[in-house]
């Protein structure tokens, strides 16, 4: 087991190294650059603003410089909010990401195992057909959509909830229900399907036979078995959610990282593009290891080589 | 958002359950939305309106600051978050925005306009307790002239003296540079030429003093809520990047008696939409900035007394490369300009308070009046199109109109596009760019035409003319004009208001004559202010000093002007 996360681990440096590359000269490849702006800067005044950030090295050099920097955590000023740091940036906004990314999964799996299993259960039936109505709805409807329907209601005409900015709590519930959304329904559905096929099994008989109440059928013997699937699921959604949407973010000016990593990209702020890139990969590298690692233990069958 | 991909190989069978009614879950939520509209009350304001309960104020920024150093900033956001930090010479009058005395208490100007002598007071601090005084000045004068700091925006101090030289670094001593500090209360500045709107630049942001010290200690990071150190009304203390400014009242302040806020809180949001849902629930008092979606405007216009509109010293207008055929033809361009409507474009298409003209300069200077040009008419338009050598548009080489990125550009674009069609019987090709390519494209005159805008950044008709020099960085269009040059070196020597005008007037003619730009419209400033806000006050370059706003409790049952002080 160690081995195999030692292994995982060490296969993923060049990884790590391949997506700073890329991503090193792809962003040099684009046209413009961090320093450019509406009210053209004289060339001579340009030349010293690309000298002040070594920009006016060549590149082998300045890629060099970088992968140096690198090695000691730093990734460098931001280019475009010179004062701050990218490790800054990137310290400051996930952890509003995170804990975006933990509301909208909290809502997630709240609402979406509980309207599975109803709909499992009552399969056929009204409840079945109306909590799958709602669940098509969800998920024709975008959160661009949905964001701004939820601030209609409940910032405009009830006045329940703030539309947007973040720092209290009320700040988190429009937000996190507009990204938990999509991902509530996608449970929902898992939860169903996997339901409806458990309660056929023939331990479930079994335990019915024996006069357990059916709640007890349903949280200690059915529950267990089709929550697999979700648990699988929770692993990549988890990893997407903490990511940060520019979307959800956006709609609700939320200072999470998502938005830098877009905005970077159009402002050629090439230390924070490479910065928040290379965190990703990280991150994503690391939740795929986790899944896996998780795995072994839903199911002892799966070898680790 | 995207799904993880992990979750796609997952079996689509499994979910291919259809409700048979799809549409009543969509049905019930309309309901509850025409139920919830019909909850909504009719009033004068837009939301509501309920002053804080504490004596702050709560605006939208448009974006995040970039630099709140004065010497590096170029963005009118950043400036509206560093005028209230840091306060230079002169102050501008909320209302007129006149340069008028700040630090410096009276000046001196010396019979050839050349020389200028500030007093300064003697009471002024730092918010670290430190006397301001003329050498500061000086030191932040010659740091943004100074080729190491990099200003991005150093061109603006190029009226001193041996400014630009310095800067480009063809001579390397400050102490030839025209500013001076003969004692610490006494700065005397010398110019290039008798620049008539000086004092307004010695009220602009990047001439405010900066504090050397906390600037060499601390470099880049100087302006950091823990380490900056300012002269201004309010003090910067807390900055949380995209999500809030916060400024707390500076007791040090030499005139902290007029500042009535304890604090302002900037809200960055970017998103229109965003914005005015946030003053629309009472979260935010003064929405500024154009952060008011077009779509609104016809929509609010009548409705809402907190709504203003009006025109902005700016101007929008597509830039010809004339440098290559057929837009080195002056026939063609003309013919292009005449073929516009700009009064449909203004009027229908975009709504939002602009005014439709021809001329460069933009309405909303006082005094000054552009010449008459080149009005719409495509019957002369058609012929002066045969003139050039293209009849009914036969033989005229497919253009390409670039713009960057942005659903009213392509609406703009689109619109002409027809009115080009119809009227001259020509087709262009839209192209856009996303901000950083556009840019480029345009610098390096790889474009056709080029959808463009400008702000003013002193309220004088120069902002504007002077784009449009011989080897002007901003000269996007590869355009020079011998005559035009020669008028504007004159209204630079020009020491007479009146006479000065009449050489800027001359100077406009000819690039109305000439277009090597084609005007569309003045922009129009839309703004959204709560009634309880008080000393905030409408004007054409859209600056707004804050340091005297305040919240008026008692706004219900006031009668006089919506935009009075607060006694």
């Amino acid at each position: 087991m160690i081995r195999f996360i030692l292994r995982r681990i060490l296969l993923s440096i060049p990884v790590i190294f391949l997506v700073a590359t890329t991503t090193f000269f792809i962003m040099r490849l684009a046209p413009g650059g961090p320093f450019m702006s509406e009210r053209a800067i004289p060339p001579e005044i340009q030349a010293n603003i690309q000298a002040k950030y070594g920009l006016d090295q060549p590149l082998h050099v300045q890629y060099v410089r970088y992968l140096t920097n690198l090695l000691h955590f730093d990734l460098g000023p931001s280019y475009k909010y010179p004062d701050r740091t990218v490790n800054e940036i990137i310290l400051e906004g996930f952890p509003v990401s995170l804990q975006l990314g933990f509301f909208a999964l909290l809502f997630a799996l709240v609402l979406g195992i509980p309207a599975g299993i109803v709909a499992a259960v009552h399969r056929g039936k009204a409840a079945d057909h109306l909590t799958m109505g709602l669940i098509l709805f969800g998920i024709s409807v975008p959160t661009f959509v949905i964001g701004p329907l939820l601030i209609f209601v409940f910032s405009l005409t009830l006045y329940w909830f703030p539309p947007a900015l973040w720092g209290e709590p009320a700040n988190i519930v429009l937000p996190a229900v507009t990204l938990g959304m999509p991902y509530s329904v996608y449970i929902a559905r898992l939860t169903r399907t996997e339901m409806i096929e458990v309660l056929q099994q023939d331990y479930i008989r079994t335990a019915r036979a024996k006069g357990a109440s059916e709640f007890r059928v349903l949280w200690r013997h059915a529950l267990n078995g089709s929550l697999l699937p979700v648990v699988s699921f929770l692993g990549p959604a988890v990893a997407d959610l903490v990511t940060g949407s520019i979307v959800v973010e956006t709609i609700f000016a939320i200072p999470g990282l998502g938005r830098f990593f877009v905005e970077s990209a159009f402002s050629r702020d090439y230390t924070t593009v490479l910065g928040t890139v290379l965190f990703y990969a990280v991150l994503l590298i690391a939740a795929n290891l986790v899944v896996d690692i998780l795995y072994k233990f839903l199911d002892p069958r799966i070898e680790y080589r | 958002m995207a799904f993880p991909t992990r979750a796609g190989s997952l079996p689509v069978h499994q979910f291919a359950a259809v409700h048979p009614f799809p549409a009543i879950p969509a049905i019930a939520a309309l309901f509850f939305l025409l139920f919830s509209t019909a909850c909504r009350q009719q009033s004068d304001y837009l939301g509501k309106v309920e002053p804080p309960p504490e004596n702050v104020f709560r605006f939208i920024n448009s974006a995040e600051p970039e630099y709140l150093d004065p010497g590096m900033i170029t963005a009118n956001t950043d400036e509206r978050i560093a005028s209230l930090m840091f306060e230079g010479l002169l102050k501008k009058d909320p209302k007129t925005l006149e340069p008028v005395a700040g630090i410096a208490t009276r000046w001196d100007r010396s019979g050839d306009g050349l020389t200028y002598t500030f007093h300064l007071r003697g009471d002024v601090l730092w918010s670290d307790g430190r006397r301001v005084t003329a050498h500061d000045f000086v030191y932040s004068w010659t740091r943004v002239l100074d080729p190491k700091t990099a200003s991005p925006f150093s061109s603006i101090v190029y009226p001193i003296r041996n400014g630009e030289r310095f800067n480009k670094g063809e001579i390397d001593d400050p102490a030839q540079l025209g500013v001076r500090a003969p004692d610490d209360h006494t700065l005397v500045v010398e110019l290039e030429s008798p620049l008539p709107y000086f004092l307004h630049l010695a009220s602009y942001f990047t001439f405010y003093p900066v504090p050397r010290w906390v600037v060499e200690e601390y470099g880049d990071k100087w302006t950091r809520p823990e380490n900056v150190v300012g002269n201004g009304a309010f003090l910067l203390t807390e900055h949380r990047i995209n999500d809030r400014i916060v400024l707390e009242r500076n007791p040090r302040y030499y005139d902290a008696e007029k500042v009535r806020l304890d604090r302002i809180i900037a809200y960055p949001v970017v998103d229109v939409y965003t914005a005015v849902n946030l003053y629309e629930a009472g979260y935010v008092d003064w929405v500024v900035d154009n952060s008011v979606p077009p779509e609104f405007i016809p929509y609010m216009k009548d409705r809402y007394r907190d709504f203003s509109s009006h025109p902005q010293v700016a101007s929008y207008f597509y830039s010809f490369n004339v440098t290559r055929p057929p837009l080195d033809n002056r026939l063609v361009r003309q013919a292009l300009s005449m073929a516009i409507d700009r009064r449909s474009l203004t009027d229908d298409l975009l709504r939002g308070g602009q005014i439709p003209g021809p001329n460069f300069v933009p309405l909303g200077l006082l005094d000054y009046e552009s010449p008459p040009g080149l009005e719409y008419n495509p019957a002369r338009a058609a012929e002066l199109l045969a003139e050039a050598g293209y009849p009914n548009g036969e033989g005229f080489p497919e253009m390409e109109v670039t713009f960057n990125t942005l659903a009213m550009h392509r609406k703009v674009a689109e619109t002409i596009q027809q009115m080009w069609a119809r009227n001259l019987n020509i087709s262009v090709r839209l192209h856009n760019e996303e901000w950083a390519a556009y840019l480029k494209s345009r610098q390096n005159l790889e474009h056709d035409i080029a959808r463009a805008g400008w702000i003013a950044d002193f309220p004088d008709p120069a902002a504007f003319l002077d784009l449009m020099e011989t080897g002007n960085a901003n000269n996007d269009s590869g355009w020079s004009n011998e005559a035009y040059d020669r008028l504007m070196a004159a209204s630079r020597m020009e020491t007479d208001p009146v006479r000065r005008y009449e050489l800027l007037r001359q100077a406009e003619a000819i690039v109305m004559e000439e277009i090597p730009v084609m005007p569309l419209y003045t922009y129009g400033i839309n703004s959204l202010k709560k009634p309880y806000v008080r000393g905030i006050h409408l004007n054409a370059m859209d600056l707004h000093p804050l340091t005297e706003v305040c919240i008026d409790r008692g706004w219900r049952e006031r009668t006089g002007p919506e935009d009075g002080a607060c006694d």
